[in-house]
Parts: C-alpha cells; sequence; structure tokens
C-alpha cells in the first residue's frame, strides 16, 4: 500500500520547491494534487486493513482498489451533513457522525474538487500560502481518519464501499 | 435556494467567531457547479492576514458549520471556501507560470 505520509512529504517538496523569483505554478499544483492522493490513498489502506485479515492480500488488494473519486466524494458530502441526509439518517439512527468523521468527509470533498481544479482548470492560479493550507488539511484529514473511534469508522467505511440501496 | 448575501452575512458571522482576530475584508459568494456537476456554492474570504498556521485547521469548522446553517435551509449545496491574504490576492493578479 502507498505510504500517504511519504505523499504527504512530497507535496511539502513540491510547495516549497527552490526555484528563482515566485513559485512555479506548476509545482504548487502538482504539491496540491499530491496531497488529496495522500489522503486517498490512506482512506484505500484503512478500508482493506478494516475488512481484511492481514494474510489475505488478494482480497486487500480488491479492497484497496474499490472506491473511485467521484462517488467516494458524492457519497463523503452526504456524510459530512449534520443533520445527516433523511435517508442516511434513517439508516444510521443517528443525527450525524461524530465532528471527526464529518470534518474529514467534508476536507476530502474541498482537497478532491481542488485536486480536480489543479489538474485541469487551465486558469487557475494559486499561492504558496493556499497550496501549504491545502497539504496541512490533507495532513489533518488523515489524522481524523486514524483517530475515528471504530465503532463509528465501521460504518463510514462500509457506507462509502456500497452506499444505500434503493 | 439560499440567498447569496445572506450567505455571505452567515459566512462572516461564523468566520468572526472562530477566528475572532481576523480582520475580514470582502466576502464573495457565486453560485456554481462543481466538476462532478453538481450544483455548489463557492465562497472567497480576503482577510488582512491569514490566521496563524496552527489556527487554520479551523477552516474546516467553518465549512461545517456552514453546512449546518444551508441544511437547516434546505440547502444540501456544498460550500467550497477558500481563503486569501490581501498580499495573496495582490500576488495572484500578476502571477505568471
Amino acid at each position: 500500500m502507498l505510504n500517504s505520509g511519504h505523499l504527504i512529504e512530497l507535496a511539502e517538496q513540491e510547495c516549497n520547491a527552490d526555484t528563482a523569483g515566485a513559485p512555479r505554478q506548476a509545482n504548487l499544483r502538482r504539491a496540491a494534487s499530491t496531497a488529496y492522493y495522500a489522503v486517498f490513498h490512506e482512506l484505500l489502506g484503512t478500508i482493506a486493513t478494516t475488512f481484511v485479515a492481514a494474510n489475505q492480500r488478494k482480497a486487500r488488494a480488491l479492497f484497496y482498489r474499490a472506491l473511485d473519486h467521484k462517488r467516494t466524494k458524492e457519497r463523503c458530502k452526504r456524510l459530512g451533513q449534520s443533520p445527516l441526509p433523511r435517508e442516511e439518517r434513517s439508516f444510521f439512527e443517528m443525527e450525524a457522525f461524530s465532528e471527526t468523521l464529518r470534518l474529514f468527509a467534508n476536507e476530502f470533498v474541498a482537497l478532491q474538487e481542488r485536486r480536480h481544479s489543479c489538474d485541469y482548470d487551465p486558469d487557475l492560479k494559486t499561492t504558496r500560502e493556499e497550496t501549504q493550507e491545502i497539504i496541512d488539511t490533507a495532513q489533518r484529514a488523515i489524522q481524523r481518519l486514524r483517530h475515528a473511534i471504530d465503532t463509528e469508522k465501521a460504518p463510514f467505511l462500509s457506507y462509502l464501499l456500497f452506499g444505500l440501496r434503493n | 435556494m439560499t440567498d447569496l448575501d445572506e450567505l455571505k452575512a452567515q459566512t462572516e458571522l461564523i468566520l468572526a467567531r472562530i477566528f475572532p482576530a481576523v480582520e475580514i475584508r470582502t466576502i464573495e459568494a457565486d453560485e456554481t457547479l462543481d466538476s462532478g456537476g453538481d450544483e455548489s456554492l463557492r465562497i472567497t474570504i480576503v482577510v488582512r492576514q491569514r490566521p496563524p498556521r496552527a489556527e487554520a485547521q479551523k477552516m474546516s469548522n467553518v465549512v461545517d458549520q456552514l453546512r449546518s446553517w444551508l441544511a437547516a435551509k434546505g440547502d444540501d449545496r456544498f460550500p467550497y471556501v477558500k481563503l486569501l491574504s490581501e498580499a495573496e490576492e495582490r500576488r495572484l493578479q500578476h502571477a505568471g507560470e
């Protein structure tokens, strides 16, 4: 599994690359994009290790690859709401996930949107400070996911995998 | 749908509560579609100076509180919030490659 900490380090290096004059937009864009991927891979790794035993390597690989970007963002949008949307509230029998997971979900949405702009918006201009804030947000999102309590994390991750059936 | 002036006022209120020392210069809000094609809100806040790095994590609470406020009005659009300092805003106007 890809080490999310190493991706964050890579993002920091891009953000603080030593170039003459103003930082290059290409460096800043790559940094923000890499920061998002750090969170995405942390999430994939968390799913694989939460649901599959360590000795089931092939099964872990399948779980690691189970999420796609678009659907995960859509589901994070719903899980980040407080109160949850009606269907989710009824299914989970609670008003909202804890602040830790809610903030993770909303940070994931914002980071993915930023990644998309960095990769595809020709007009985007950004600053080193803004990029550093994005990297810091990614680091915090990773920590939130790590520190979320297991009783909440399992249903949260299961929903990201499967959503709710109508 | 939420009125954009009301959204700006609420953003200012939340920001002042979470970052009492931050001096807000301008808040812009727009309706837009995000990369997934979902109706969304984009809010750009320009402040005199960014909050210290250690405190900037509270920006996630700004989004969280805005989402709750929007949800209470039946608005499930995601608010994408961007924070810039005045100096950054000036630099962006002249940013090259």
